[in-house]
């Protein structure tokens, strides 16, 4: 059964305004349990709308959302719904605010009622998730700490109340290359070690090929393209896609295709695309 | 000190970080950016880029060593409005730099603030906004525009000054892949057309490919400078935790497998012709 | 949100968008003076009409100015209720002890139309004017309080800047808002402490944030030469043309009649 079902789901902005805004349209999708799911879309494609439907802050106008087989239609599971989706937001290091990094991060265990002894457990289990030493850091001032780190206590915060679903709005946004890294091997350690699903929502389509099992591409609120990181690329001609960017080495397999060169576009990772350079460079010196 | 050149002379800036504790952001730098240039300089977080960048246009002092804009010491405060009109500024996050509701008035508010009467304020408005292909969005709020929108806004800005020097602070870290495109895309052309000298900090390695002349900060300290190619063909650079572009590593590889491709490939379009000529 | 982008500018050529700012605004303090002072329907018929007469010159949707009084309609019937309640007079009818006056409803009514007509003018200053051109307007006619050493052009900036940010904070106080229901805060718990608590973990962030912003816009404001600004000189310099002596005069004569005389 999948943990996250949208079915035919359409979402409006101010409806009967005059700048009513179709943010999504017909959107059908599933998560299976324990998946990495990617999702990809310009700026105003709908993605952040979607993802908001998933922990219940936003109820469909049209079509269902069914979290873990229940229906978010119904307003009292809709405000349970965060205990089971972790959603974190786009540059969450903005909501820290308590005066030390443990407050902070067992602020999400303290709304679920757990008992001291449970909350301590599970917010120093969250610190050494992100990778940070609960001894040397608890009881520091958020501000303190640099861009990256305040982002690694901030999903720390989201993972103490242990989710079904982590669910993260461009995670790596503003990061620099260190930070980034370290972020995108967080949250593949803790799919892979941990079974949490995931959910990514990225404008980099090179970080979810890497990463995601499947890929959902949004544009204009529809869903445009849906399935594991080949057949997306083969579904979507990204080169038309103007909010979307696809990593250089494609660029370049896509060109040479243009330009009449035999090559395999039916590729997605950087080494495939050496193999693929490498054979055609061979073909072209062999004749 | 020749005219026509900013210039940072042993330039070392510490910032007090508690009673007794003083942080180095900037450690004995010595930097030339002549006119017309396009440099792109990167380096991790808590480098000194910022503080280098703000050293410029006279924002900071430094605690020891000169920083000269066409001459003139940033540390004379009495010509403090002659080097900031020379040195226009593009900051990392495109809702806290623009002042005024509308996207017109914004653009005037350097002009205005020069003394420039209204004909003139005008002309620039309108040379900016057309320089940044913002000429459409003019009467616009702000706050409805896109950010890669709103940091052309701030550009446009800055080029109502007539600047000689646009200095970027990662102005496209918080934007997405297509408008870092045509922000880059823009910056390239003022820098071609108009021959404004460009100064862009990143950490995108695709966004500074096109530069004359790269330069990597690091822990305060030039760590490594040079054209692209060199910058991103030093083993340094890679142990510093940088990648360079996905087409440099491609090229390296590919050398490594035997193949005799130029060194001096780093974008697509140049890998894309150089396959097609064999 | 809605509501705070109704009262936003509307660009248009129209000959109220052109009237110098300073005219609108004494304008729209003569409309507030005149109902604050004398609550008789000549006059707030007068308003009315004055108002309808600016809707129409303006050419904005009535509408869409209209629909905006639709959020004040709580406000309005509390007012209507406590006027007629309250005040003593003719009885129409009562429930229980409660005595309904003839005067109450009468003035209940027209408190109604006063509260419409301060909303109205204040809107439609807002609306027709560009903020900038606003703050210029407040800065020129306050300019004699400079003698007092009163900051009046800092404090115009500062109008100005606020209009700007005022949409922004406001989408970050709802992203904020989102973020922390996220984790489990609770905004309408029964528990007012629980309430608190979950306000204080959106304010808190909000206003670091806010900081953080000031302390980016100064930096951004010093790049582009500004210096406090007395030297600087406006894009929108400020002209009181024919147009406006003619709409000042009309105007002040009619209310002064209306007001004084009859």
């Amino acid at each position: 059964m999948p943990v996250i079902e949208v079915k035919d789901l359409s979402y409006t902005y101010c409806p009967g305004a005059p700048y009513e805004k179709k943010a999504l349209d017909g959107v059908t999708l599933s998560v299976k349990r324990g998946e990495f799911m990617g999702i990809v879309g310009a700026n105003g494609s709908g993605k952040s709308t979607l993802i908001q439907h998933f922990n219940g802050l936003l109820c469909p106008d049209g079509g269902k959302v069914i979290i873990c087989g229940q229906d978010t239609s119904v307003k009292q599971r809709r405000d349970e719904l965060w205990k089971k989706v972790g959603l974190v937001f786009q540059y969450p290091e903005q909501q820290l605010f308590e005066a030390t990094v443990f407050e902070d991060v067992s602020y999400g265990p303290r709304n679920l009622g757990l008992g001291p002894r449970e909350i301590r457990i599970r917010t120093e289990d969250a610190l050494k998730k992100v990778g940070l030493e609960p001894e040397s850091i608890a009881d520091l001032p958020p501000i303190c700490l640099s861009g990256g780190l305040r982002r690694r206590v901030a999903i720390a915060g989201v993972l103490a109340m242990q989710p079904e679903v982590l669910v993260l709005d461009e995670p790596t946004a503003g990061l620099d290359p260190l930070g980034r890294d370290m972020i995108l091997n967080l949250i593949k350690k803790l799919q892979q070690e941990d079974r949490t699903t995931i959910v990514m929502v990225s404008h980099s389509l090179r970080e979810l090929l890497t990463l995601a099992d499947r890929i959902a591409v949004l544009e204009n609120g529809k869903l445009v393209a849906t399935g594991s990181p080949k057949e997306v690329l083969h579904q979507k001609d990204f080169l038309a896609l103007p909010g979307i960017i696809m990593p250089d080495y494609l660029q370049l397999i896509h060109a040479l295709a243009g330009r009449g060169k035999k090559v395999n576009t039916g590729i997605s990772a950087m080494a495939e695309a050496e193999l693929e350079i490498d054979r055609l460079l061979k073909e072209i010196c062999g004749k | 000190m020749a005219a026509g050149s900013i210039e940072l002379i042993n330039v070392t800036k510490e910032y007090a970080t508690g009673r007794s504790h003083k942080k180095c952001a900037l450690d004995n730098i010595t930097l030339t950016i002549n006119q017309g240039e396009f440099v792109g300089l990167v380096g991790m977080n808590g480098s000194g880029k910022s503080t280098l960048a703000r050293l410029i246009n006279g924002l900071i002092l430094p605690t020891a060593g000169k920083v000269f804009v066409n001459g003139i010491d940033t540390a004379d405060r009495k010509s403090i409005i002659e080097i900031r009109r020379h040195v226009g500024m593009v900051f990392q996050n495109p809702d806290n730099q623009i002042v005024s509701p509308i996207v017109e008035e914004d653009v005037a508010f350097g002009p205005e603030n020069l003394g420039c009467y209204a004909d003139e304020v005008k002309e620039r408005i309108d040379w900016a906004l057309q320089a940044t292909g913002m000429d459409e969005l003019r009467h616009h709020a702000p706050y409805l525009l896109s950010g890669g929108q709103k940091q052309k806004v701030a550009i446009a800005a800055a080029l109502s000054m007539r600047p000689d020097y646009l200095i970027l602070d990662e102005p496209t870290s918080m934007l997405d892949p297509g408008g870092k495109y045509d922000l880059i895309e823009n910056l390239k052309m003022l820098n071609e057309k108009y021959g404004i000298t460009v100064m862009l900090i990143s950490h995108h390695m695709e966004d500074v490919v096109h530069a004359d002349r790269l330069i990597v900060l690091d822990q305060g300290q030039i760590y490594l400078e040079g054209t692209p190619r060199e910058v991103f063909s030093s083993e340094n650079f890679f142990s510093a935790g940088f990648k360079p572009p996905g087409i440099v590593q491609l090229v390296s590889n590919l050398r490594k497998r035997g193949h005799m491709i130029d060194e001096n490939i780093i974008t697509v379009q140049q890998m894309v012709e150089y396959i097609c000529r064999l | 949100m809605k509501g705070l982008k109704l009262g936003q500018f509307v660009r248009g050529n129209s000959i109220i968008h052109q009237l110098d700012p300073r005219t609108k605004i004494i304008v729209c303090l003569v409309v507030i003076f005149s109902i604050l002072i004398n609550y008789k329907w000549y006059v707030i018929l007068l308003n009315m009409s004055l108002i309808a007469a600016v809707i129409i010159l303006s050419r904005i949707e009535p509408a869409k100015i209209l629909r905006s009084l639709r959020k004040l309609r709580y406000l309005f019937l509390l007012t209507f209720i406590f006027q007629s309640i309250l005040t003593s007079g003719e009885p129409l009818f009562h429930v229980g002890s409660v005595y309904v006056t003839r005067e109450g409803v009468s003035l209940g009514v027209s408190t109604i139309f006063r509260l419409m007509i301060l909303y109205l003018c204040s809107t439609l200053l807002t609306m027709t004017t560009s903020p900038l051109k606003l703050a210029s307007g407040i800065e020129s006619l306050f300019a004699p309080l400079r003698r007092l050493r009163i900051p009046v052009h800092q404090f115009s900036m500062l109008i100005s800047a606020a209009l700007r940010f005022i949409p922004t904070i406001i989408e970050e106080a709802q992203i904020l808002t989102r973020a922390q229901r996220s984790r489990g805060a609770q905004f309408n718990s029964p528990s007012v402490i629980v309430r608190i608590k979950s306000m204080a973990a959106v304010l808190i962030p909000l206003l670091a944030a806010s900081l953080q912003r000031a302390d980016d816009l100064a930096a951004a404001m010093e790049s582009r030469c500004y210096t406090g600004g007395s030297n600087q000189i406006r894009i929108s310099k400020l002209r009181f043309g024919k147009k406006d002596k003619l709409a000042l005069g009309l105007v002040s004569l009619v209310f002064l009649v209306f007001v004084f005389c009859i």
